[in-house]
Order: structure tokens, then C-alpha cells, then sequence
């Protein structure tokens, strides 16, 4: 079995406002993600989804249970700042906007901006804003101006930047929300190469069903507690836990599941348009064999 | 009559600087009154600036915008009554929130326009209703609410403006599905009350088969298609062309198609899929 590289037991959080403690975000939640896996997290607006994504990269501090970086336990009063930077350098995230996320006015010196905050040696800053922007398709872009990039573009440019500090697990928290079709499916493309070529491992948080159905495996989060956790089609095929949590399935997924209850025989799993054309071709060639 | 009209528009950014973009080139295009139109194209196709020379924003480097058949630009110094016609909610609107109430942040449009309290007041309500919030989010702090209902109190202070065209970028982008279908149903109830014109920008082609009566296609600056959601979508290969896509269902019927099988592919909803499929296997078997 892989290395567990995130652990949490117990993990509760409420944000503390002037009246006292508001309602919990997140309740008892316990999770265990493989090193190299890539995982989907769903829920609704408020579900409690980036909250855990800002405790796990050891943003925010847990009301109660614990959280395990690495094997490690995260034990913020008797560890120095020191430990917790080098724990939260192995966890990088990309956030929504990419405006607000690009500091430079050359491509290059903004995924540069990291590591030199780290500390890396100029040599190897070089080597690793390279591979960055080979990785996410954007060498020929390297001296450009980030404002004068689509959309797409300046994500993946934000990309380069985390990976470029080299973290083990990257946290997407809707990264892909502000982007057209075309920069939704190169952010997509890169992140699956993040997971696949580097090993990285991954989470993504998405409201998008279509994308989420891609990761190996999906999580759903309703009111601060798991709801579903399984591979995309173990959980797809639950349309209606996932609508009561105001989910959706992808549209292939609905419309075999809908002919299934009228009484055909097709799967209730299917994902992509592909998967179902076939399912329904096997049904509809059958019909007519029986003319 | 169309409700706003675009002859021979061009816009230019930054002319005669090394940075000049021509964004709009040359168009001509109609929006039809009281119905919804989709406005759909990739990023930097130009949408987004068609929207802004809708209520007046810009104002177009060359060529005429009419509004109702009164060109917007005649007499510049009118240019404010052309606002009150056309409403704009820009993308993300709730970043623009600011007064200390709901109330007063949805009565800020209205009040400008310089109507009485009383109407103000019926206005407010009036909006708050329509995007399906009520009564008691009125007198709590805008930054005191979720983010689905924020963006639909700077819907709402459009709306109490009673534009007679509401154009809206993106209203659904960054919600979760039950929030889309939630403000974007509410939006189409809203058009239907008020019979207005609603012109709406996305990037999901399933929600724009859902909600939108007609659709206008921009690519490259141009818009290269336009008609109804049906018409659009038959043009697969054009919309792939132009960095968009066919809804998925309408995918998935392409697909059979390819495959061999006589499928009707200008399909483009779960619903109509499911129809045209029933159709094709001979009903419900247990009917």
C-alpha cells in the first residue's frame, strides 16, 4: 500500500466570531489520502470543502481532532514556525482567480518568486522555472507579460508557480471556476500531467461534475461530514444522495440512469458521452437484431 | 422590434498605441425584445465588450448601437437615460457590494434615479423577492451573508432599477449547481414577469440550452452565429471550431450517429435526449 501523506482523526473546525463560536464548518472528519493519488472533493457553496483544504496546507488550525502531514503530526504549540514552513512548503495550492495570484511582470520572474523565497540557490531556480513551464505549456510564454494571457493561461502560469517550489501535494480550490471551456480543459490536461508525470499528488476541489469524474477518486463533502467516498462511478451512481447535497451527476450519467428506470438495461455509472453512446449502441443494436 | 441593435460596430482599446486590440470588428448583430439570449464565445472573443456597449459603457469606435431603434450615441449628453434602459451586472457582482445594509445597497440604484421612498421601498422588495431572498436579509450587513445570496442582492440592485434590458455576465460563474440552476431559474421567471429583454453571458452550454430562447456565437471578434439554441447547436464543428462545445447529451448523440445509428442530434438537453432515445428503443417498457 502507498504511503499516506494526509491523515486527518477527528478534524473539527468553527471560526470564531464576536458572539462566541459560530456552527461547525467541519465535524469529526476523518480522511486518509494515498501519496500520488488524485482526488476530487464536491460540495456545495459552504459545504465545508476549503476550509479543509485551508486546514490541511496548515492555514487555518483546527477547533479540535488532528491532521498528519507526512506521517507527522501537526502539533502547532510545540512546533517552531520553522517546522511549520517546511511542512506547508510540501503542500502548495492554486486558488480561483488567477489574477490575484501573479505578483510579476514577466512570466518567468513570477514562477521564479517562490523558490526564491525559499531560498534556492539562483542556478537551480533556473532549472526549476524551466521544468515548471515545460510542464505546463508555457515555455514559449516565458517573457511575456502575465496581463496580456487568457485566462487559461495565467492559471497554468500559476501552476508553474507552485510547482516550481516543488511541493508533494497540490490543493486546486476551484481553480478552473473563472475559466472558458478551453482554459478549463488545459488547466485540466496540466493537472492530470502534475499527477501523472510528477507524482504529485492531487486534490482538486470543483464544482464541476464533468471534472471531478476524471480523478480517481471523489469525495463529497454535505455540511462539514463525508457524504460519499469512492471511485467516480461508485459515487455518480448515487443521484439522488448527490442532489439532496445539491449536486449534480455529468448529463450522460442522468440521461442512462433515467432510461434505466424506464426500463432498459443500462448502467448507472456511465460518464462520459463516449461511455454512454456505447452503452446505448449495445441496446439499440440489440433492438434491431430482434426486428 | 429588437431591443437593442448593433450596426457596423467596432471597438479598438488602447488605439494607436503598440497595445491596440480591435475587440469588436465590424459587427452587426440584433437582440430580439423580450426573450433571453445566450451570448457565448472564449475568452477575449469580444462578448464582454458587446455587453458594455449595450448600456452605454463604452462607446463604440465606429458604427451605431440602437436601443428600441434610438441610436444610444446621437446626443452624448442623453447617454445616462440609455443606462436606466439597459441594466448591466458585471461578472462577479457581489465584489462591488458596499453599503452597510441589504437594503440600502439594493435601494442605491433606485435612489440615484431619484425616485420617492415609496417606490424605493417597493422596488426593494419587489427585486429581493425576484431573486428568491426574503424580507428579513434586508436589514443585515451584505458582508454578513453567504456568497450565492450575495450575488443575488447585486442582481437584485439591477433589477430594482427596472431596466428595460438586463444584460448579465456571467450571473452563474463560481456557484454550485444548485445555486446555478437556482439564480438562473429565477432570472428566467424574472423575464417572463417583467416581459423584459434578458441578455446573458456563459460559458456553460448546458445552461444556455436550458434558459436562453436564442443564442449569438462570437468568435475572433465576429459573431459567427446566431439562432436558436437547436440551430446553434446543430453546428458541432463550427462551435469546436470556435473554442466552445456542444452540450454533453448533444455529444453523446453525435456519437451514435458516428457510430451508425439514424439518431435526431439536434438534441441538446437531458430531457429531449431522453425523448428522441425513448422514441428510438419504442417507450417506456414498464409503462
Amino acid at each position: 500500500m502507498a504511503e499516506i501523506v494526509i491523515k486527518t482523526e477527528g478534524l473539527s473546525f468553527a471560526y470564531d466570531d464576536e458572539e462566541g463560536t459560530s456552527p461547525a464548518i467541519l465535524e469529526n472528519f476523518d480522511l486518509e489520502i494515498e501519496k500520488g493519488a488524485f482526488v476530487a472533493l464536491l460540495g456545495h457553496n459552504g459545504s465545508g470543502k476549503s476550509t479543509l483544504a485551508k486546514l490541511l496546507n496548515l492555514i487555518l488550525t483546527p477547533t479540535s481532532g488532528s491532521i498528519y502531514l507526512f506521517g507527522e503530526k501537526i502539533d502547532e504549540e510545540n512546533m517552531t514556525e520553522d517546522d511549520l514552513y517546511a511542512l506547508r512548503r510540501r503542500v502548495g495550492m492554486v486558488f480561483q482567480n488567477p489574477d490575484n495570484q501573479l505578483v510579476a511582470t514577466i512570466v518567468e520572474e513570477d514562477v521564479a518568486f517562490g523558490p526564491e523565497n525559499l531560498g534556492v540557490p539562483p542556478a537551480e531556480i533556473r532549472e526549476r522555472v524551466d521544468k515548471a513551464l515545460e510542464l505546463v505549456g508555457m515555455t514559449q510564454y516565458a517573457r511575456h507579460s502575465p496581463h496580456q494571457l487568457s485566462g487559461g493561461q495565467k492559471q497554468r502560469v500559476a501552476i508553474a508557480g507552485i510547482i516550481a517550489c516543488d511541493p508533494e501535494i497540490v490543493i486546486f480550490d476551484e481553480s478552473t471556476a473563472m475559466l472558458d471551456p478551453i482554459g478549463r480543459a488545459e488547466v485540466l490536461e496540466t493537472i492530470e500531467k502534475l499527477n501523472q508525470n510528477n507524482g504529485t499528488t492531487v486534490i482538486l476541489i470543483t464544482h464541476y461534475m464533468e471534472e471531478a469524474a476524471r480523478a480517481d477518486r471523489v469525495i463529497v463533502i454535505d455540511d462539514g461530514k463525508k457524504l460519499l467516498d469512492g471511485t467516480p462511478k461508485e459515487v455518480f451512481s448515487q443521484t439522488k444522495i448527490l442532489r439532496s447535497a445539491g449536486l449534480d451527476v455529468p448529463q450522460t450519467t442522468l440521461l442512462l440512469q433515467e432510461l434505466a428506470e424506464a426500463g432498459y438495461d443500462l448502467p448507472n455509472d456511465a460518464l462520459t458521452p463516449e461511455e454512454g453512446a456505447r452503452a446505448l449502441a449495445a441496446i439499440l443494436s440489440e433492438k434491431e437484431k430482434n426486428k | 422590434m429588437n431591443a437593442a441593435e448593433l450596426k457596423d460596430v467596432s471597438y479598438v482599446y488602447s488605439k494607436n498605441t503598440p497595445f491596440m486590440k480591435v475587440a469588436v470588428d465590424n459587427i452587426d448583430v440584433n437582440f430580439e425584445e423580450n426573450m433571453i439570449t445566450g451570448l457565448i464565445g472564449h475568452t477575449g472573443s469580444g462578448k464582454s465588450t458587446v455587453a458594455q456597449m449595450l448600456n452605454g459603457l463604452l462607446r463604440p469606435s465606429s458604427g451605431d448601437v440602437l436601443i428600441h431603434g434610438r441610436n444610444m450615441w446621437e446626443d452624448p449628453k442623453k447617454i445616462k437615460e440609455f443606462r436606466y434602459i439597459t441594466g448591466l451586472v458585471f461578472q462577479y457582482p457581489e465584489y462591488q457590494l458596499f453599503e452597510e445594509t441589504v437594503y440600502k445597497d439594493v435601494a442605491f440604484g433606485p435612489k440615484n434615479m431619484g425616485l420617492s421612498d415609496e417606490e424605493i421601498d417597493m422596488r426593494v422588495r419587489e427585486a429581493i423577492h425576484f431573486v428568491g431572498l426574503q424580507d428579513d436579509i434586508l436589514e443585515k450587513s451584505p458582508f454578513d451573508i453567504s456568497g450565492g445570496q450575495k450575488r443575488r442582492v447585486a442582481i437584485a440592485g439591477v433589477m430594482a432599477m427596472k431596466p428595460q434590458n438586463l444584460v448579465l455576465d456571467e450571473p452563474a460563474a463560481g456557484l454550485d449547481p444548485r445555486g446555478r440552476d437556482e439564480i438562473l431559474s429565477r432570472i428566467c421567471e424574472y423575464q417572463k414577469t417583467t416581459s423584459s429583454t434578458v441578455i446573458m453571458i456563459s460559458h456553460s452550454m448546458e445552461d444556455m440550452a436550458l434558459y436562453c430562447d436564442r443564442l449569438v456565437v462570437m468568435n475572433h471578434s465576429k459573431p459567427i452565429m446566431s439562432g436558436t439554441c437547436e440551430e446553434v447547436f446543430s453546428h458541432a464543428e463550427k462551435l469546436e471550431q470556435a473554442g466552445l462545445a456542444v452540450p454533453q447529451v448533444t455529444k453523446l448523440m453525435l456519437e451514435l450517429e458516428r457510430m451508425g445509428y439514424a439518431v435526431n442530434t439536434s438534441v441538446y438537453t437531458v430531457e429531449d435526449a431522453k425523448r428522441e432515445l425513448l422514441r428510438m428503443l419504442g417507450g417506456e417498457k414498464n409503462a
